[in-house]
């Protein structure tokens, strides 16, 4: 699904940078933004937001669902601590994953240009290839995966903090887990930003 | 006869109520040995009772004694200990459905006291034979 986006997104910039560097005879610097705009900003958080969608929802849901049948509170009863049994394991799993898909997704989203770029632009392939390896530099890359890794963070704990403290039932857990989607998503931008400034700087 | 569980001007409120007490001053004694029913209409605070004596919800007033002590003012992992003193069975069931049921029996023994799942299946089939009817 990440890889779809990307190659999507890739394919999309690809042609936007075109029409837009046409405008002062730019058309040559297609790779160099492509690369640089897929591995800062839109390859993590186009995969943080769809992992938002996902994975928080289905955190939340899961867990929600643990804290209205007391399956929560049975496990404190039975001395396990919920946060190291059920979520501290999906924080883990949520910031060392996501970046792997960032990583993918870099790499798919370049192709998606490479594609465009090659099928309808007029680009050489070996050019285009050669332009993009160039010009992309490895904090370029690095700074996707931080990003990547601090969504990964995001998405787990939200999805956890909805879930962990739902209330309600069935619908309790449905507003569980459609809290932690939309705040989620908002943390993502917002954090996102930050994580760019600072870099920045 | 010996107290084991006493509480002492107990009152916990819940937010969802907007901030309406559930127990106003609840002194509660339960001796050793014996049965206690509480009895209530729903949302009369009976849940709320048992889940701040068993410290899976902290009064926002009160003490909780258990064997003496106050497990109110305990720390999270020293909670921990006094709810061994605790079975409890949930409403619901409240099992794991994540687990199978063989997992659901042998929980603490494999989350909680770290036994290993090789172990608590060698404990499983122990008990297993022990209990079977012999022809």
């Amino acid at each position: 699904m990440i890889g779809l986006t990307a190659v999507f997104i890739g394919a999309a910039l690809a042609l936007n940078i075109y029409v837009g560097g046409a405008r002062f005879n730019a058309e040559q610097f297609v790779p160099n933004i492509v690369v640089l705009g897929i591995t800062r900003e839109l390859g993590p958080v186009l995969a943080g937001l769809m992992l938002a969608g996902r994975v928080s929802a289905g955190i939340a849901a899961e867990i929600g669902t643990m804290r209205v049948t007391e399956q929560i509170d049975a496990m404190s009863t039975l001395s396990t601590d919920p946060f190291r049994f059920l979520i501290a394991p999906r924080v883990l799993a949520a910031v060392l994953t996501l970046p792997v898909l960032v990583l993918g997704a870099d790499i798919i989203g370049v192709m998606g240009g490479y594609l465009v770029a090659t099928g309808s632009l007029g680009f050489n392939g070996v050019v285009y290839l050669r332009n993009t390896f160039e010009f992309v530099e490895s904090q370029d890359v690095i700074l996707g995966l931080v990003k990547a890794a601090v969504f990964g963070f995001i998405i787990a704990v939200m999805g956890a903090y909805q879930g962990y403290n739902s209330s309600g039932g069935a619908l309790g857990v449905g507003r569980a887990a459609t809290n932690a989607v939309v705040g989620a998503i908002v943390l993502i931008l917002a954090v996102n930003y930050l994580i760019t400034a600072f870099f920045v700087e | 006869m010996r107290r084991w569980a006493r509480t002492s001007n107990l009152s916990a409120s819940r937010k969802k109520l907007r901030g309406r007490f559930v127990l106003d001053g609840v002194d509660l004694d339960i001796p050793a040995g014996r049965s206690l029913v509480l009895i209530g209409g729903s949302g009369q605070g009976k849940s709320v009772t048992l889940k701040c004596t068993l410290g899976l919800m902290q009064p926002d007033a009160g003490q909780v004694l258990v064997d003496g002590e106050d497990i109110t003012a305990l720390k999270r992992s020293e909670r921990e200990a006094a709810m061994r003193k605790f079975g409890m069975l949930f409403q619901g069931g409240a099992l794991f459905d994540s687990l199978t049921v063989w997992e659901n029996i042998a929980f603490r023994l494999i989350y909680a006291d770290g036994v290993s799942r090789n172990e608590a299946r060698e404990r499983r089939d122990r008990n297993h034979e022990a209990r079977a009817p012999r022809a």
